[in-house]
This record gives structure tokens, sequence and C-alpha cells, in this order.
């Protein structure tokens, strides 16, 4: 596609006061011959936008340049639709903002900025959709029919998805069904409730658009959002179909080892599920009840997190007790009382009864003693220790994933059969906005099988992972991608001719969306696929490209900045910048007015993930002294919009800097660092440390070359 | 191992909150109570620890402890709980509990702690003295036929000054009793404490009780001060007054009575009487305009500021009528006077 470019520069929002922009006309005109250049003072307003779209009819434009505001600003004002393909310049944030005016530093920034976004420009071509031969199917399969799955069930119904619920007991109702009594699910947050559990049950099978497959089990999922493929073995054999999105509600189990709390020595010492049984049972023949909090919880030998639920179970437990006998007493002993949100009204209720009694302490031992129990503790309230005699103890055990250890949705993708767990076990993603999304793209994990959590944010869990599974239907019907880069419609196109099959873009593809056939060849599965560019970054002949995001582009991007010679003692550095993360913190440097170096080009990618080495190479050549990479938090905690893309760079860049020390340069000059969002200063910090390192090793010695 | 908790007693927490420590369950142990009360020491503070033993039913704790009896009831802690469990109320609760348990003889302890008794309470003093004018006249003799008002010949001081000095002392030895009872306890349950003998601290005490320099610092109820300075001083007043007339009819039993109201006796006690009513009165505006800020009134409260406030009033009533020469008047009132005073010597002094 031939470009005919317009390019608008806003003198707004004190950008006019230190940038000279005739200097800018100038390069749009003379280097890049643009066909239109107009500075405006308020470009963002009705005139400027609207002079936009008259120019794009009347000169024929099918690329515009804005050069003003960061690309996460003024969006709207700027999107011209499929007339042309906009081009942002970032000259406020990151020039304006953050520069000292009208100096002659300043202005060789612009500039430069300027060259890259014309390089960019010209060379994005328009988007097509990836093909596929079969339709998106719409149904959504819910595993798991318990209070999540439930209420996810009827809420994809309701929107008009066809829902199967594949369940393993004999009946719906989950770990919520076999309670005597429920937690308060609504204001004023005081009293139990029937669990209400039924009635939700018929309401899920009298709906039409649910289907409800109990006693069954998955016997392998294998396909794509959209084109899922389920083995299912029901009570009445073996039945396949196909699936659109897949809602992963199969709650928790508990936790059970607990021998150092007495556990198993005594029928006295049960735990919270026991409990349950036997209050479900009617009657109870204990008159003093202590129950023990964080029983294998929160303990580096045990469950090292807290499960959310167990201060609210016991408590809710006292109450059965209370109600049963109103002369036997509930003790609580409690390691911290956590009743997060409105269970604070539940909690101060539940202690207002008089017989029920409450003190922070530790358990030091349970040990059963004929028909009784007596429990030891430490730091109480009082900072004294504590000797209970009990008719009953019950531990108040944490809970583990269903999925921890076992296989349920038995994916047949690369990566595994299930999707990966975080640290503790849950298949969750690691990144904090985006909750419900696993790391398989279409399938969402919701209520306890995703992390610890009460009854109504499990509810809540379950539908916002309907709408979840809905929105990717809906997207990827449109052959566009899901969350982070949603309504992305570009797909990375494989120039397979010159594939040399060595793997590393179907091995390293954080989201098993490239296959191989039998060659190694990748074989895409396009609705898997969530746009990173990893592929991109990973494969060494570089066939793996964008329409508008490619290797060749951001060379030339790199290549399009001026480098003057050594004697000019201007020194340049590329900083190649996550634009998820660590482009909102540069911004945020020049909203601080914080003073950046002017010497360092700032180019955004996907993700750190997508950074082709060759990039670093062109960077040496073209005469930039050092390369500095920022990028998300990777590792356990990652915060990687993707994953593994800033882990898979950083073992990039490890290679890098051995090379650069085989070729006898220093490999200080090529840097990567983590950038969360909100570390603005510390970007600011670390790039004035790396100026210094740069001027401590001196002039790139290919300088000029 | 003095402080921690035993096996939790539900029946005691029933009984604090019947005494008006209805939301002492309602703590979560946050400590604002101690922090913000003035009076609370820097080593064992109070009153947290005393809300902890109280949502615990730790009785032995609690009836023990020195520590409720520092409290001014202030009401600063029940002002600034996050949880309205109001402290002051439950450590009131306390002290109610810990006088009925430590009353001697027991009995004494029920017919001041609890409502069901007041009938009981009041017709004590009055078969007593109805027994005793009928003994002195040889049957019941209520109004004297000639003209000038005497009380002694309602009742004979000598059998008035006999009576109520032998039930004076029996209620003090009750009373001492008690307090011996109580500072053994709370010796057994505090190894180590007291730091200072009995006397030491009886002494410290009245020091403290004739300035009322703690009760100044309080903030919420501070009115209380005042008004409880009245009272005290009106009670301690007319009680050295009463004495010395006592003294006087035993020494010179000519100088009696007094019949001019420039007697600096008679001036002295009309202060004082002055003192006790506006004190009593003030205390019950204060406790029925603001409970809130004046905290939970417990019905041995109650019971003190009615009997003290009815001693005053009776008082001025008797003299008024007796210089009036109202005669079918002035003799019942003096008999209800006589009445209220009895009932202050026997049930002040025999609780501790």
């Amino acid at each position: 596609m031939d470009s005919i470019q317009g390019v608008y520069i806003c003198s707004g929002c004190g950008i006019g006061d230190a940038i000279d922009l005739a200097k800018l006309e100038k390069i749009a005109n003379e280097e890049y011959s643009a066909k239109v250049c107009r500075t405006h003072e308020f470009l963002c307003g009705t005139q400027g936008t609207e002079q936009i779209g008259k120019d794009i009819e009347g000169e024929g434009l099918n690329k515009v340049v804005v050069c003003a505001c960061s690309l996460r600003a003024c969006t709207d004002a700027f999107d011209f639709g499929d007339d042309a393909i906009v081009e942002r310049v970032n000259i406020r944030e990151h020039v304006a903002w953050s520069q000292e005016p009208k100096h002659e530093d300043t202005d060789m920034l612009a500039e430069d900025i300027l060259r890259m976004g014309m390089v960019k420009s010209q060379k994005t071509e328009p988007l097509a959709p990836f093909e596929i031969e079969e339709e998106i199917d719409r149904t959504i399969l819910v595993v798991g029919g318990g209070l999540t799955g439930m209420n996810a069930a009827l809420y994809a119904a309701r929107a008009g998805h066809s829902v199967v619920i594949v369940e393993k007991e004999d009946r719906l109702g989950g770990g919520a069904g076999g309670l005597k009594k429920q937690l308060p699910m609504s204001a004023p947050w005081t009293d139990l409730e029937d669990p209400g559990m039924d009635d939700l049950a018929s309401r899920v099978q009298g709906h039409e658009n649910i289907t409800v497959k109990l006693s069954s089990e998955i016997q392998e999922i294998s396909g794509a959002p959209g084109l899922f493929d389920m083995k299912l073995q029901t009570a009445s054999g073996e039945e396949t179909m196909r699936i659109g999105a897949i809602v992963l509600a199969v709650g928790h189990r508990y936790y059970e080892k607990l021998d150092h709390l007495g556990y198993g020595e005594s029928d006295r010492v049960v735990t919270s599920s026991q409990f349950e049984a036997m209050a479900q049972g009617g009657k109870l023949d204990a008159r003093n009840v202590v129950f023990v909090q964080c029983a294998g919880s929160r303990d580096e030998e045990h469950l090292p997190y807290c499960s959310a639920i167990c201060c609210l179970t016991s408590l809710r437990q006292a109450r059965y007790v209370r109600e049963m006998n109103p002369d036997a007493t509930a003790t609580i002993l409690y390691r911290d009382m956590r009743t997060a949100g409105h269970y604070e009204q539940f909690y101060a209720s539940t202690q207002d009864d008089e017989g029920i009694f409450l003190t922070k302490c530790d358990v030091t031992s349970v040990k059963p003693n004929g028909s009784s129990v007596v429990v030891t503790a430490d730091n109480t309230l009082l900072g004294e220790s504590l000797e209970l005699d009990a008719d009953l103890v019950v531990l108040a055990n944490g809970l583990v994933p269903q999925t921890l250890e076992q296989e349920i949705l038995k994916l047949t993708y690369r990566l595994g059969t299930d999707c990966p767990d975080t640290k503790y076990g849950f298949p969750d993603s690691e990144f904090i906005c985006f909750p419900y999304e696993t790391r398989r793209t279409g399938i969402y994990a919701a209520g306890t099988v995703r992390q610890p959590m009460e009854p109504p944010l499990a509810r809540e869990d379950g539908i916002g992972a309907a709408l979840k599974a809905i929105q990717c239907l809906e997207i990827t019907g449109q052959r566009k991608t899901v969350h982070p880069r949603a309504l992305d419609l570009s797909f990375p196109d494989f120039f397979l001719q010159r594939c040399t099959q060595c793997k590393r873009c179907t091995e390293e593809c954080p989201f098993g969306a490239l296959d191989e056939d039998e060659k190694g060849t990748p074989k895409p599965n396009p609705t898997r696929c969530r746009r990173c560019g990893v592929c991109m970054g990973a494969c060494p002949e570089r066939i793996v490209n964008f329409a508008n995001y490619s290797v060749d582009m951001l060379a030339s991007m790199i290549k399009a900045c001026e480098v003057p010679d050594e004697e000019e003692e201007k020194p340049r550095v590329l900083a190649i910048i996550c634009e998820n993360d660590a482009y909102p913190a540069l911004d945020m440097v020049g909203v601080n007015k914080l003073r950046i170096s002017p010497f360092v080009r700032f180019l955004p990618v996907r993700c750190l993930g997508s950074v082709n080495t060759v990039w670093i190479t062109q960077a040496l050549d073209a005469g930039f002294d050092g390369i500095i990479l920022f990028g998300c938090k990777h590792g356990d905690d990652y915060q990687c919009h993707f994953v593994k893309g800033s882990e898979l760079c950083n073992t990039r860049m490890e290679n890098v800097q051995e090379k650069l020390t085989q070729m006898a340069l220093e490999s200080e000059r090529v840097q990567l660092h983590e950038i969360a969002v909100n570390e603005y200063d510390r970007l600011k910090e670390l790039t004035d440390e790396f100026m210094e390192t740069i001027e401590e090793v001196g002039p790139n010695p290919f300088k000029g070359f | 191992m003095s402080d921690s908790l035993t096996k939790p007693d539900l029946e005691f927490v029933r009984q604090l909150k019947a005494a008006g420590g209805e939301n002492l369950k309602k703590c979560f142990q946050c400590a604002t109570c101690s922090v913000v009360c003035k009076l609370s020491p820097d080593e064992r503070p109070y009153p947290r620890k005393e809300m902890i033993w109280a949502q615990w039913g730790q009785r032995e704790k609690l009836v023990t402890d020195p520590d409720v009896w520092l409290c001014h009831q202030c009401n600063d802690c029940s002002t600034y709980c996050p949880r309205g469990a109001r402290p002051g109320d439950v450590l009131s609760a306390v002290r109610s509990y810990a006088i009925q348990h430590y009353a001697t003889p027991s009995f004494m302890g029920k017919l001041v702690g609890d409502p069901g008794y007041v009938l009981l309470a009041l017709a004590i003093p009055v078969i007593v003295l109805l027994g005793a004018n009928y003994m002195a006249h040889g049957g019941l003799m209520f109004a004297p036929a000639h003209g000038e008002i005497h009380f002694s010949e309602f009742l004979p001081h000598a059998t008035v000054n006999v009576l109520f000095s032998i039930l004076f002392t029996l209620a003090l030895i009750g009373g001492g009793v008690g307090l011996l009872r109580f500072w053994k306890d709370m010796k057994k349950h505090r190894p180590g404490a007291p730091k200072v003998g009995l006397i030491k601290a009886m002494v410290d005490t009245f020091v403290e009780l004739a300035l009322h320099g703690k009760f100044r610092t309080c903030g919420t109820a501070k009115p209380r001060t005042w008004a409880h300075l009245l009272i005290f001083y009106g009670f301690a007043g007319l009680f050295v007054v009463t004495g010395i007339v006592v003294i006087m009819l035993i020494l010179a039993p000519d100088s009696y009575p007094i019949n001019t109201l420039t007697h600096p006796l008679k001036i002295a006690g009309n202060l004082t009487g002055i003192s006790l009513v506006v004190g009593c009165t003030w205390a019950i505006y204060n406790r029925l305009s603001d409970p809130d800020a004046a905290g939970s009134s417990t019905y041995y409260d109650w019971f003190f500021l009615v009997v003290l406030l009815m001693v005053g009033i009776t008082g001025f009533g008797a003299q008024f009528a007796r210089f009036r020469e109202m005669t079918t008047l002035a003799y019942p009132v003096y008999f209800v006077h006589m009445v209220f005073i009895f009932a202050l010597l026997i049930y002040l002094a025999s609780p501790p």
C-alpha cells in the first residue's frame, strides 16, 4: 500500500512553548514528503479533528500521523475508522513535559521521534482477519455445578448462549449444597440463611438453554476457543460435543494433613466439613465446642496462604452450636479474625452472642484425653497462655483448588493438560488487572478454584467469568483477540517458505497458539493467539510479522534516528519499552514534569517478548551507545501481560550480553529492567543511572561506520 | 498465669449483662478504652483486660480485680469505643456484682443490689423505728399533744443514739469484714500485690476523696465531678455535725434543742444539707438528661442517690415544720427522715 501521509502537529498543552515545531514541519515535508502537514493549537478539538477528516477525504490521505499527546490519551478524537491508519507521536509527555523547553537537544528528540513515527506509519499495512474454516461455536461449557458454576450457567444462558454444565456428582449444588445454613448473602449481613441451592438448581435445570450432565467427567478437550471438541464420559456412555468457551468452576477440596493438631487420634477432633455433617444430622452431643482457626493454614509446612473462608465457617458453625443448645458454648481460637467486607457485620453479630467466646492466640497443642480434648495456646489477647477442656474440637482447615494434582479439563495443548497454576496451585493468571483470565485463552476460572473466597464473591465470580466467556466468543467471532489487546484484529503472518523448523516460536508461545506439523513447521491455532508477538521476537529468520508491527518496521524506526558523531558529545541510547506498563509510567514522568535525559529514544513494543535480537544489533550498528529495555515483572509473581514475554526477553538479552563480550564490547551496554506501572520515578532513576554507565564505558566504537 | 483466661462461664456473662453490661460482648479488644482513659495506669491498664475477662465470664478475676475501683465512670471509654461495647457500663456492672459478692452478711448485698428487695429494704427501718416508738411510749405515738415540737418526745434521744450507734457499728463491722475479704482475695489473685498496706491504701483513698483530683481529669462525664464533690462534702459535713450534736447531747443534754437558725451548728448543718440536696439533684439530672454520657445507672446507684436525696429533703422538711410549728406534719416527716438516715447508715456502711 502506497502511503499518502498527513502530519498534524498540535501546539497546545505547552508543546508549542517547548519545541520548535517549524523544524518538525520541515522534516515531515522534506524528509518524508507528507502530502499535508498542519500545525494546530488544539488538535483534539472539533476544529482540529474535522480538519483531519476533511483532509482524509479531500487530499486522499490513507495515513495520519498525529504529533501530540500520548497514544493513551484522546484515543476517540483521533480515531478515523477504516478511512486512515493513525500513528501517534507523543511529543507532549515524552518531550514537551519532560525536557528543557527550547533546547537544541529537546528539538532533536522531537525530530527523532517524529522520524520514527513517520517510518512506522509508512510501514503499517491494513489489517486482514485470520481465516478459519469452521464457524465459531457459541456454546459455553461450565465445569462444576456448584454455586459459582450454576450462576455462570444461568447468566450465560440468559444472555442467549447455550450452556452445558458438567458435574461429576449425581446432583447439582457443590460445596454450598452440603451446608446446613449459608452465610448471609445480602444486607444486613447478620443472619444465617438457607443455602437455597435446591432452588438455584431447579432454575438451572429448568432453563431451556442449559443442558446438565450429571455424574459426568471430561475425557479430553482439544481444539481452541470457539472450536473446542470435548469428549465426555457420562453415566450413559461417551459423548462428544463442540464447545466455544469454558468456565472452570470446579471449586475446592479441604486440606486434611492435620496430624499435628490431634486429627485422627480421636473422634472428638473433627474438621469443619465433618462438623457440618454432624450439625446436618440435627443433634450435637457437645456442650463445649472449641474451634481452632488456621488449622494447617498460613503455615509454611502446610498451606502457606489464608483460605479466606475458615473464620466465617467457624463463626457460622458456632451459631449452630448455640442454636442447637442455648446452654452450650462455642469458643473460637483464632490467629487473626478475617472477615472481609460486609462480613464484619456477621462477625459483630455473632460475637454479640453471649455463649460465643473468642480469643486471638497461637494454638500450641490439641490433645485428646478420654472423652474430652485439651487445647493449649499461647499469646492470648492478654499475652498469656491458655488451657481449655473441650467436648469437641473443630479444626477450621483451609482449602486447595480441585485442580491441584488432578487433571480435570484434560486439554490436548502442547503446554500441558490443564491451566497453569500460580505459586499456590490455583489455575489463575498472575496478572492482577484481569480476573478470571487463566493462561489459556477462552478458559475462565471462577470461584474457589481460582482463589479462596466467600460465597457472594463466588457467585459474582461465576457471573463475571460467564461474561468473559461471552466476550471471548463475540470477539473471536469477529476474528479479533481477547485481553489484553482486546479487539486487535492483527494476526502474525508466517512466511513459511523460509521457515527452518527451529521450533522456537512454537515452543515459546505462552498460549500454545502454535502447534507443529511432523516436520516442526508451525501450525497456528488462531483463536488461541493473543497477538503479543513473542513468535516474532523468537524467530531467528524474522519471518513472523504483523501487518502493523514487524521486525523490519521497528528496525527501520531505529535506523531513522539521527545519531550524531562522537565529537558532538551527544550520546544516544535506545530504550525499548513495553507499552503495557512502562509506557504509561513514562507518560507519568512527563505528567509529573520530571526531567529525563534528552539522549534517549523510546521505542514502544507490544511486549518485551516480541523484541527480536536483531534490533539490538541494528541499534549498535546505527551508532547507539547503549540499549535499555523496560518490561514487566517476571518470575513467580509475574506482571507480564503475556505471562512469559519479559522473562523470554531477559533470557535473550543475557545471550546478547554474552555476544557483546565476545565482540569485545561492554556487556553493560544492554540492560533490562522490570518496571511496574506506578514506578515512573524509578524509570527516570534507572534511565539516569544508565546514562552514567554509558558515559563511563564511552561511545559505541562502531559509531560512524 | 494470673491474668490468663480459663474456661468460659456463660452464666456469669449473663449476670453481668443483666447488671448493666449488656453490650460487653461487642468488644473486639482494640484497646481504645485503655488508651483514652486518663486514669488507667501504664502498667496493667484497664478496662481492656476487664472487657476480655467479662467476655469470657471470668468471675474470679473480675470480683477480685482492684482496677475496676479505680474507674470513676467518666465514660470516655464508652464514648470512644468503636464497637459500642460501653466499657464504662461493664465496669459499673462488675462493681455492682462485686458489692453483692462481698456484702457481709450476704443478704445485705441482696437488699441493696436487687430491685426486688426494695420494699423489704425500706420496711426494715420502718419496722425497727416503729418498734422503738412503741417501746418508748407503750404504744404508737405520732404527735404529742402540746404545742412546742420536740422530736425527742417522738423518739427519745437516748433511744435514737443507742439504736443507731449499735446498728451503725454492726454495719461498719459487716463492711469491714467484706473489705477484708476483698483485700485477702485480691492478694491471693495477684501475688506481689498490694505494694502498700491496707492503712496506707485507705489514707490515700481518703485524700483522693477529699480532693477529687482524678475525678477532675474525666472528659465525657465532667459535670459528675462537681455533683459528686457536693454530695461527698454534704454527706461528710452532715455526718460530722450530727456526730458533734450526739456528743453534745451526751455531755451537755441541756444545750439541746437548738432553737435558733443562727446557731453555728445549725448553720453548718444547713449548709452541708444544701450541698447534699443540690449535689444529689444535679447527679440525678445528669443521669436522666444524658444517660449515654453518664453511663449505665445500676439499681445500686439509684438506691443510694434517692436515699441520700431523701435524707436531705426530709431533714429540711422536718426543720421547716418544726420552726413553723406544724405539728401534724413535723412528726411524720421526722419519722421518714429517720427511716432514710437509718437506711443510709446500715446500707452504706455494710457493703464495702
